[in-house]
């Protein structure tokens, strides 16, 4: 798939550029992502270590929707809203969360610095950017197996077998977007999410991943440019 | 931007408002164990949700079985109010090295307990639990001891406490206090205090004293048994349980305790005039620096003053033993049953004659308390039909002797009996008004069995018999007066056994008998002997038929007449209980009432009493008497308590004597009494 995709992006930089595309004022994309939790099979908190949840997911993915404005010719600012699903849990030495599944949702304002627009030449086609951006989202969490024993007054208690956590952090990545047609694009991008977390079915305090996104561009408003 | 962050959050809102469950009670993680070493092991966890309850402890549970809880597992609780985060804590007891063990962290609240994750670990080992001091640091036995320290075991049964050399039970434990109590052996008075956990253990650095008890005075110094006595002293036990007494080595009841006086009774148990009073507490032992003397013996009456042996006689006095066994009574020598008892009084059972005899009729009443003996003045008349004399030397009678003086003759004469000759040669004679034996000149002929004789005058006529196959008709005389044996001419009709021989008006008679040849059915003639002229003149021939005599068989002189029957005779059936009466001046027989007794009537026995003739036959106790007015035979209550059958039985000054056989007793008949 990676393959693919890299094979169209050179095919559409590679071609000559018959006709002069407008600048763009309000983007819209949505993308697939793919992406890995990063950290190893146990975390450490104080004296605490644990088996991470987080980092024992072996497949995560989803989709991207990414909303930016234009106000300065270098410079956007925007939202993006991430929905990702991990699944897949497995450590050598634990079983805790076997079989466990869980969803992110990640709403990350950002402020996305890019190449300027060119009437001519690649740059007519091409923006390169990176961004920068808080966080915030709820990620729910589903457990398979119980990891508690609660024994209330007159025996025993269910454990919860979900929760749902609001997380937040830090967002920074860099991408491309590439102009098809006036009104539709490409893009791809890597981010990589650093964020805390205060759960209460599990023990980590925090995880990160990286993202990587693929997927097409809206132009939702030009700016009007005139042909010299 | 507004309505974009607005909307943005109005999104996350709805997207994590799902409803989460559960979340009221604590959850608690279980972290890895870590820092595992010989000397312990560091457990960790992290509270992730408080709960709305309020916690009451956390901490960590383990045990070498999976699914460790608080209520059955070691456990280490955390001090203080928990906030959400991680806590930990280094485990350094409790620990067994190349043990697997489940660890889990535990929250509870006042509704519920929340176990985190299990985790497991191999360990290498703890260090032994320290104890940094206890209290009470003097106390008594049973007491309860509170060990403080650190690292003790939940488990009761892992924390081994040791007061002294004696374990301690263990009531209570938590992490850093364990309760114990004083072991009731301990008995020295200061020990170190001990706890162990899987083999490390732990040694106070102070001593637990026990408290001693101290006699300082007693009063009063001398009294009776049940009077009360007050112990001076400190520090005195007040739980009775726990606290003895003693005099010399019987408990004393206690009265009440104080913290410096302890009243008792003394005890009725006690025995010996003179005891030490010591108080026993806490296993330690304080003894009286003086004795408490028991007050001496008075013996006051006894009454009645005439009594039959078994009867029950009341004894009067001061200081006796309430314990009827502590008084030892003597009744003319005989140890009696005492079968009550108070201060002033003891009843007392007279003594059977089976266990031996009395040393006279008239007997002393003697009595023994707590070592001090007295007697009582006056004598007691033991007043049986039936009083058993001196027993027979034990050579008249020696039980290693087979068949001894079973069978024995004995012959009347001038006051004193004379017996022996039968199975070896002895031959004695028996004083029967000083109860004495003395030995006589051994019968000169051969030693024989059932040989007979009479007495005439103040001699002694025996012979006949048998030797084994060898039947005799050999005649002896015996002088009395110069303890001397001579031979005279023989018995003229034939060598027999078992002959009856009797004495009328001064005249000796022997006949009937058997031998083993052509008289085997029983000799049935009889002869009279002429000590004059040393000759023998036929007289009559036995009743009983005109061919076949019997042998064995009784003859009891009375007045003129003498009564002769039993015996064996050759014919099964009655014939053996056939009596006979025999009037030598008419030479007349007379048959009379059979012997009542059923059985083989020979190895009889019999005497006269007050003009009535007395039997007793073969292998039974019972003698019967003959009614000659009514012809028939009664039997007499007789007694007697030891076996004499095929004994001897004679009469002498209106007594009869009965005794030897299968004993060596000896027993007086007075029927006057």
């Amino acid at each position: 798939m990676k393959n693919l995709y890299t094979v169209v992006v050179l095919v559409l930089l590679g071609s000559i550029s018959r006709a002069q595309l407008p600048d763009n004022r309000i983007n819209l994309s949505i993308g697939y992502s793919y992406g890995f939790f990063s950290g190893g099979e146990v975390f450490e908190e104080s004296s605490l270590v644990a088996p991470s949840l987080f980092s024992n997911y072996n497949r995560l993915m989803g989709f991207t929707l990414k909303c930016f404005v234009k106000p300065l010719n270098c410079l956007s600012i925007g939202i993006g809203y991430n929905c990702l699903f991990a699944s897949d849990w497995e450590a050598k030495n634990y079983h805790t969360y076997d079989d466990s599944r869980m969803s992110i949702n990640s709403f990350s304002p950002a402020i996305q610095f890019h190449t300027k627009y060119a009437e001519h030449g690649i740059f007519n086609r091409l923006k390169l950017n990176a961004e920068i951006g808080t966080a915030i989202g709820p990620a729910n969490i589903k457990l398979e197996n119980p990891v508690l024993e609660i024994h209330g007054q007159t025996g025993e208690i269910p454990q919860p077998m979900t929760e749902t956590n609001i997380f937040y952090g830090l967002v920074a990545g860099a991408g491309f977007e590439l102009v098809i047609r006036n009104q539709l694009g490409a893009f791809g991008s890597y981010t990589y999410h650093q964020n805390r977390i205060n759960p209460r079915l599990y023990a980590d305090n925090s995880f990160s991943y990286a993202e990587f996104s693929l997927g097409l561009k809206i132009n939702l408003a030009k700016d009007k440019h005139y042909y010299n | 931007m507004k309505k974009i962050y607005t909307f943005l959050i109005i999104v996350i809102a709805i997207v994590s408002c799902s409803k989460d469950d559960g979340f009221d009670l604590p959850i608690v993680h279980t972290g890895e164990v870590t820092g595992i070493t010989s000397e312990g092991a560091d457990f960790s966890a992290k509270i992730t949700n408080m709960g709305k309850y309020d916690i009451i402890e956390y901490g960590f549970v383990w045990d070498y079985k999976s699914k460790p809880t608080i209520e059955k597992s070691e456990k280490y609780i955390l001090e203080g109010n928990p906030s959400a985060g991680v806590y930990s804590h280094s485990v350094s007891t409790t620990l067994n090295e190349g043990i697997e063990y489940y660890v889990r962290s535990f929250v509870r609240t006042t509704q519920s307990i929340t176990y985190g994750e299990e985790v497991s670990f191999m360990s290498l080992g703890s260090k032994a639990p320290e104890i940094t001091g206890f209290l009470p640091r003097e106390g008594n036995l049973n007491d309860t001891l509170t060990i403080t320290g650190h690292n003790f075991s939940y488990i009761r049964e892992n924390n081994h406490v040791m007061i002294g050399p004696f374990p301690a039970v263990v009531i209570k434990t938590s992490q850093d206090t364990i309760m114990a109590i004083v072991p009731d052996q301990l008995d020295t008075i200061a020990a170190t205090v001990k706890v162990s956990i899987l083999g490390n253990e732990a040694v106070s650095t102070g001593r637990f004293n026990l408290i001693p008890p101290v006699i300082n005075d007693f009063s009063p110094k001398t009294g009776t048994f049940g009077d009360q006595i007050s112990i001076f002293g400190d520090k005195f036990l007040k739980n009775p349980a726990s606290l003895h007494v003693y005099f010399g080595d019987f408990i004393a009841n206690i009265v009440s305790i104080h913290n410096e006086i302890i009243v008792v009774t003394v005890p009725d148990g006690l025995i010996a005039r003179n005891s030490n009073i010591k108080v026993v507490m806490n296993n330690l032992t304080a003894i009286s620096a003086e004795n408490y003397r028991l007050s001496s013996l008075v013996l006051n009456d006894f009454s009645p003053k005439v009594v039959l042996t078994g009867n029950t006689i009341t004894l009067t006095g001061n200081n006796f033993s309430p314990i009827a066994t502590n008084n030892k009574v003597k009744i003319g020598g005989l140890q009696a049953t005492v079968t009550s008892s108070s201060l002033n009084e003891l009843h007392v059972t007279v003594p059977f004659q089976n266990s031996g005899n009395y040393t006279s009729r008239n007997v002393t009443i003697n009595v023994q308390v707590a070592g001090e003996e007295d007697s009582y003045n006056g004598t007691l008349l033991i007043n049986d039909k039936w009083f058993r004399l001196k027993n027979s030397p034990i050579s008249v009678n020696d039980p290693n002797y087979a068949w001894g003086y079973v069978f024995a003759n004995c012959f009347v004469s001038g006051g004193k009996a004379y017996i022996g000759l039968n199975g070896k040669g002895e031959f004695w004679e028996y004083d029967i008004q000083n109860d004495h034996w003395k030995r006589l000149a051994d019968f000169p002929g051969v030693v024989r069995w059932h040989g007979t004789g009479f007495v005439l005058d103040n001699k002694i006529y025996f012979g006949t018999g048998v030797h084994y196959f060898q039947y005799f008709k050999d005649w002896w005389e015996y002088d009395i007066s110069n303890n001397s044996w001579q031979q005279k001419n023989d018995f003229p009709n034939g060598e027999r056994m078992g002959a009856a021989a009797f004495t009328i008006s001064d005249v000796g008679y022997i006949g009937t008998g058997r031998d083993d040849g052509n008289h085997s059915s029983g000799f049935n003639d009889f002869w009279k002997y002429n000590p004059l002229n040393d000759t023998w003149n036929y007289v009559t021939k036995y009743a009983f038929d005109d061919y076949v005599g019997t042998w064995l068989a009784v003859a009891v002189s009375q007045l003129s007449d003498v009564y002769i029957g039993a015996g064996n005779v050759p014919f099964s059936g009655e014939y053996s209980s056939w009596m006979y009466k025999y009037n030598p001046a008419s030479n007349h027989w007379t048959k009379i009432a059979n012997y009542p007794f059923a059985g083989s009537n020979n190895y009889a026995m019999g005497f006269t009493l007050n003009n009535k003739v007395y039997i007793s036959t073969s292998f039974t106790n019972d003698f019967y008497y003959y009614n000659e007015s009514s012809n028939n035979w009664t039997k007499l209550q007789t007694d007697i308590l030891t076996d004499y059958k095929l004994g001897i039985a004679f009469s002498a000054n209106g007594k009869a004597y009965v005794g030897l056989g299968t004993d060596n007793a000896m027993w007086e008949y007075d029927p006057s009494r």
